[in-house]
């Protein structure tokens, strides 16, 4: 079967949850009707009615501004989020690269950090020695692999972690911005890394805000708004799109409260 | 430089959300859970790798600790109370030591998802994986504590009981019914964080109520039959009379303590799957 993304009419309902909200007394006094609608929460449409089709061979940039969904988007596609209305259809192996090494066990060392992180990702553990020391030899770690990662700069973890993730190829690359730590050198380097990983999966997903590097390597881009698909086509259009349009355009007045729906008690 | 292997699983995730029935969602944990299997253990060794890090003795603590803590008790009841160890030593220990293991996992357990939060929100890991590591960890220490139970009890020059060698049995309903109700905790405490403290209240008063330290006949007799109702004494009690009392347990105690860890594991397992699609909305 070849890999594909689907997403039918997916909408994702975020709560904001105070610092008492879920407490064992509101619950009870829920069934009393005089305290009833007491306390408030804050509800918005983090995904609102998407509808994607995704095929083999697509590489996808998804651009927005801070907020619109795209992170969310690549949660839902991997799973993290099922959909509280519409669905989500995937085919093939994923991997989320998605704040890469925040998941880190920073009291363990970094090559006992190499097993968890292969293992939460799903992956048998058996063939894991192979790649183990290409892993650190990528992350460019040989003298460090045996020291806690509580000792370690955070270039250092950044790029164990990006190491991890791209060791194998997947069908289906979720990628969200990556690069926000490491030198120069290790960025180039795991750009270049990244540019030979969408050239070998079936399918990519790209969020970024580096709109030059979505030209480069898209061959189609989402323009995300507010929890929607804004909209879709090819990169020489997109681009501009969403510069004259959402970026520059009039519907940056309205910008917050991004999609809030309703406030009330939800149980 | 570079891996190209092509990866071994090829999987197909169709999900309606909130809209999948229960059916549809227990097959997808299943396959979840099959898939993530190779966490627990590297979660468990890791998890105890940690606890003795950088400790001369290590591991060896996990034996050490329910050693020295016995034999400190034993000095003390008998110097204090004048008691002959041999006569409570195993007594005591046989429904301390499945107490300690029930209360600590359950009370450290609630939080087992809640703490979670970083790898939920970022991989789709199956959550059930987190409190089952937490329960793994710790039955390792337990089994470990019973083996420190049978050096006691050969220090104090205790007959060997034939019917120890059935203990493997024993402790697995203990296990299951352990993991049945932290897993309903755990979950239960995303929704109400306050369950950790009443949980850690609830388990301190339960221990004086529980035939543990003292004998089932100083209770008075108009309260004994209660002490059927008492779940943790019904899952000790198979472990006490296989080492302390020296006899098979009855077929009506087996059912007691086989069934109680079967409802909990069903009911952790239903309140697992009914709210596991919400969790990570609530953390």
């Amino acid at each position: 079967m070849k890999p594909h993304v689907k997403l039918s009419d997916t909408t994702l309902t975020f709560s904001m949850y105070g610092n008492s909200s879920a407490s064992l007394k509101e619950w009870f006094l829920q069934f009393t009707s005089a305290k009833r609608n007491h306390h408030t929460e804050l509800t918005f449409n983090a995904l609102k009615n998407v509808n994607l089709n995704i095929d083999a061979g697509e590489v996808v940039g998804v651009i927005g501004l801070n907020g619109a969904g795209k992170s969310t988007l690549l949660k839902t596609i991997s799973g993290i989020y099922p959909p509280h209305e519409g669905s989500v259809n995937v085919a093939g192996s994923v991997t989320p690269l998605i704040e890469l090494g925040t998941s880190f066990d920073i009291q363990l060392t970094g090559r006992e950090n190499i097993l968890i992180n292969w293992v939460m990702l799903g992956r048998a553990v058996p063939p894991l020695k192979e790649l183990e020391s290409q892993i650190i030899e990528f992350a460019e770690l040989q003298e460090f692999i045996d020291m806690p990662v509580k000792y370690y700069s955070s270039g250092m973890v950044a790029r164990l972690a990006f190491s991890i993730a791209t060791a194998i190829r997947p069908d289906i690359l979720l990628i969200d911005e990556v690069f926000s730590t490491g030198d120069e050198r290790f960025v180039e380097k795991a750009i270049s890394r990244m540019l030979q990983l969408i050239d070998s999966a079936n399918l990519v997903l790209f969020v970024s805000h580096n709109l030059n590097m979505v030209k480069q390597v898209c061959n189609r881009v989402i323009v995300m708004h507010r929890g929607s698909v804004f909209a879709d086509g090819k990169p020489e259009e997109m681009i501009p799109l969403y510069l004259d349009s959402i970026v520059h355009g009039a519907e940056r007045a309205n910008l917050v409260p991004a999609g809030v729906l309703k406030t009330g008690m939800r149980t | 430089m570079f891996h190209m292997a092509q990866p071994v699983m090829t999987d197909v995730y169709l999900s309606h959300g909130f809209r999948d029935p229960l059916s549809v969602r227990a097959s997808r944990e299943l396959n979840s859970l099959w898939r993530y299997k190779d966490c627990v253990p590297t979660f468990v060794i890791n998890n105890l790798r940690r606890r003795y890090q950088r400790s001369v003795l290590g591991f060896f603590w996990s034996l050490l600790n329910p050693l020295l803590m016995m034999t400190i008790m034993t000095v003390v009841f008998s110097v204090f109370f004048n008691k002959e160890p041999r006569d409570f030593a195993l007594y005591v220990f046989s429904g301390l030591l499945p107490w300690s293991f029930m209360s600590a996992t359950m009370t450290s357990g609630c939080g087992s998802i809640v703490e979670a939060e970083s790898y939920l929100k970022k991989l789709p890991v199956p959550k059930l994986i987190f409190p089952l590591v937490h329960v793994a960890t710790e039955a390792t220490n337990f089994v470990l504590s019973l083996l420190a139970l049978a050096i006691l009890g050969a220090a104090l020059g205790l007959p060997f009981q034939l019917s120890s060698l059935l203990l493997p049995l024993a402790v697995v309903p203990i296990v299951a019914f352990t993991l049945g109700i932290t897993m309903l905790l755990a979950v239960s405490t995303v929704y109400f964080r306050d369950i950790a403290h009443i949980v850690a209240v609830s388990l301190g008063g339960i221990f004086y109520l529980t035939p543990i330290l003292y004998p089932v006949s100083a209770v008075p007799e108009r309260f004994r039959e209660w002490y059927q109702f008492n779940p943790f004494f019904q899952q000790f009690n198979l472990l006490r009379a296989l080492v302390c009392d020296g006899r098979l347990p009855s077929v009506q105690e087996w059912s007691i303590a086989i069934a109680l860890s079967v409802v909990a594991l069903s009911v952790g397992t239903f309140v697992y799957l009914w709210r596991e699609r919400d969790i990570v909305y609530r953390l």
